[in-house]
């Protein structure tokens, strides 16, 4: 199968500091991908190229083989690509359905081109069955705000918000940073359901435990180069450590 | 298995946990619910409660309907202040903008003897442009609302007084006076003009995009652009759509006064403020609805008409709302801290 996004030579420098110095990266539909690295290994910096929200200074980025530039978060919408933030992005004060449809609410005509309301049974109805599906049913209520919801199901809410859209590609940068056990559980799982229904999903950690447990293959990032890619089957916490901090990737020299 | 069962032992811990913490945040939770609902109620009725003790004749019929009269141009200019200040804004301008698009009214009319029905429209035209002014300098300069609108709070004072060459302006047909001084079936006209704003505020409000994205920028402008809303553009029309009110409201009290007056709007928009504010909308965005305005703009309108009945001068009753104002917004501070406190009992 060939990968629906391939970045080919990639460099972005923020003034003086490459932050990207040429970085080649495959990325398959139906699997998850993690990118580990330290700070300052240029994770950010290219999870920020494919979402659009900065463009890049040289290389290529092919999507379904095709050259694509990414200029903006419409684009990047507009492939397919969608991202849950760290700081998931969610309006407290509006309930469940709301947020899940901010911004592409669904309407009804009451008198035809003149009178317009909103579809709430349609966006509560659709937000059940999306958390369904993505086997997220702990919310007690569909009415209540994302204020009152828990870590956890904020982190539900901000997925489904990008699932919700015929989303290919999605992007979870640190998503469990602020979670608790139970909850970094079920984002873990959610991130592996999304692929298995054969999304692509981009994982962004630091938690070797995690991400050895999740992703089907593992990037190993340092100074705005991938040093490695392995599958998470053939390779160990130490591994990786070593490949993130000596920057060398000991397979490939023999 | 043993992987299994740590899990579980987990899960069972967790539930402990929350359960108990349940029962201690839900009994929180549920007065402050409905002191959050009904509150601005009770005030309301804690208010004319306290006038009819302190004055056995405050309770009639007449006065009553003499309110919601009073009433009815400070609600309409506190609903377009509404949504402006739930989408984290705000409107000091919505007064003397009155008296601008009062004064434009009156040229018209008075002046050139142009139709009434054009210079209605030309007092809602003005109310607009102002707003969509403010809701430019606001949007697309980055200007702290509460600064572009103390400006045009002056601006629009200073050209209402230029216009008007200073003097109040008589001679409206006597048609007009309907607007503001009619009765269908019984009941004033200005409240039939209030109850098609309030229902036609609430649409806007809750089922179209205009309202819901007034939420949303408030409550999370960041969210809302990354939900790919035009943000600064729905900031225009938001404005934009006080302003409307405005007009509207300027055209009720020309009629009610028979008269365009230039510098009758000024201290309105303290009303206006403190109304949406006692209605349960927060300075910091993202919260409000039209009937709590609604019943903040009665409260306003019971309190200046109780003063009067009461003798207060005209002079202590403006530091009587200046205080209610400064006591409505810190009842808003503690309706935010309270909600801190909440939110830390229930954080996990």
């Amino acid at each position: 199968m060939s990968p629906v996004i391939e970045i080919k030579g990639v460099k972005k420098s923020f003034g003086a500091v490459a932050a990207l110095k040429g970085v080649d990266l495959e990325f398959n539909l139906g699997e998850v991908l993690a990118i580990v690295g330290d700070n300052g290994a240029g994770k950010s910096t290219l999870i920020k190229v494919l979402s659009g929200v900065c463009d890049i200074d040289e290389g290529r980025i092919l999507i379904d083989g095709n050259a694509a530039s990414i200029k903006s978060p419409a684009d990047a919408k507009h492939f397919g690509i969608e991202t849950v933030y760290q700081d998931l992005a969610l309006c407290d004060n509006l309930d469940v359905p709301s947020n899940v449809f901010l911004g592409r609410e669904l309407t009804k005509t009451i008198i035809p081109g003149v009178f317009k309301v909103f579809d709430h049974r349609s966006m509560r109805q659709r937000t059940r069955k999306l958390l369904d599906d993505l086997h997220i049913g702990n919310l007690e209520s569909m009415t209540s705000l994302v204020h009152n919801l828990s870590g956890g199901q904020r982190q539900s809410v901000a997925i489904a918000k990008t699932v919700c859209f015929d989303a290919r590609v999605i992007i979870m940068d640190e998503p469990t940073a602020a979670l608790g056990v139970m909850q970094t559980r079920q984002v873990l799982d959610l991130a592996k359901r999304l692929s298995k229904r054969g999304c692509c999903v981009i994982y962004i950690s630091h938690i070797m435990r995690d991400v050895l447990e999740t992703a089907d293959r593992i990037a190993v990032m340092k100074s705005g180069r991938v040093v490695g890619v392995r599958r998470s089957a053939e390779t160990d916490s130490d591994e990786l450590v070593f490949m993130m901090i000596s920057g060398e990737d000991r397979k490939s020299r023999h | 298995m043993s992987v299994k069962s740590e899990k579980e032992l987990q899960k069972a811990e967790v539930t402990v946990v929350e359960k108990s913490k349940k029962v201690f945040v839900g009994y929180q939770e549920r007065w402050w619910r409905v002191f959050n609902r009904f509150g601005p109620a009770i005030m309301l009725l804690a208010v004319v409660a306290g006038m009819s003790i302190a004055h056995p004749e405050f309770l009639t019929v007449p006065n009553l309907l003499t309110i919601g009269l009073q009433a009815t141009v400070r609600a309409i200019l506190a609903i377009g202040v509404l949504l402006v200040v739930i989408s984290g804004g705000i409107d000091l301008s919505v007064g003397t903008s009155m008296s601008l698009s009062m004064v434009t009214l009156g040229m018209w009319v008075i002046n050139s003897h142009g139709s009434l029905y054009i210079g209605m429209l030309i007092a809602v035209g003005t109310g607009i442009l102002i707003g969509l002014v403010n809701g430019t300098l606001v949007a697309f300069l980055q200007l702290p609302p509460f600064i572009v609108t103390l400006g045009m709070l002056g601006i629009a004072q200073g050209l209402a007084l230029t216009f008007s060459n200073g003097f109040s302006m008589y001679g409206f047909p006597k048609e007009f006076g309907f607007v503001g001084g009619g009765q269908v079936l019984g009941i004033p006209v200005p409240i039939f003009i209030l109850a098609i704003v309030a229902v036609l505020a609430s649409y806007v409000a809750r089922e179209t995009k205009l309202g819901r994205y007034a939420y949303a920028i408030g409550g999370s402008e960041e969210a809302a652009r990354r939900a790919g809303i035009r943000v600064r553009g729905f900031k225009v029309a938001i404005y934009g759509f006080c302003g409307a009110l405005v007009g509207i409201a300027s055209i009720v009290l020309a009629s009610r006064i028979n008269s365009a007056h230039p510098g009758v709007g000024l201290g309105y928009e303290l009303d206006a403020i403190a109304a949406v504010v006692i209605g349960g909308a927060s300075l910091v965005g993202g919260r409000g609805n039209v009937s709590g305005a609604i019943i903040g703009a009665l409260m306003m309108a019971t309190v200046r008409f109780g003063l009067n009945i009461m003798a207060v001068t005209p002079f202590i009753q403006q530091v009587v709302i200046g205080a209610i104002l400064i006591i409505a917004v810190y009842l808003d501070r503690l309706r935010i801290l309270q909600e801190r406190k909440l939110d830390k009992l229930r954080a996990r």
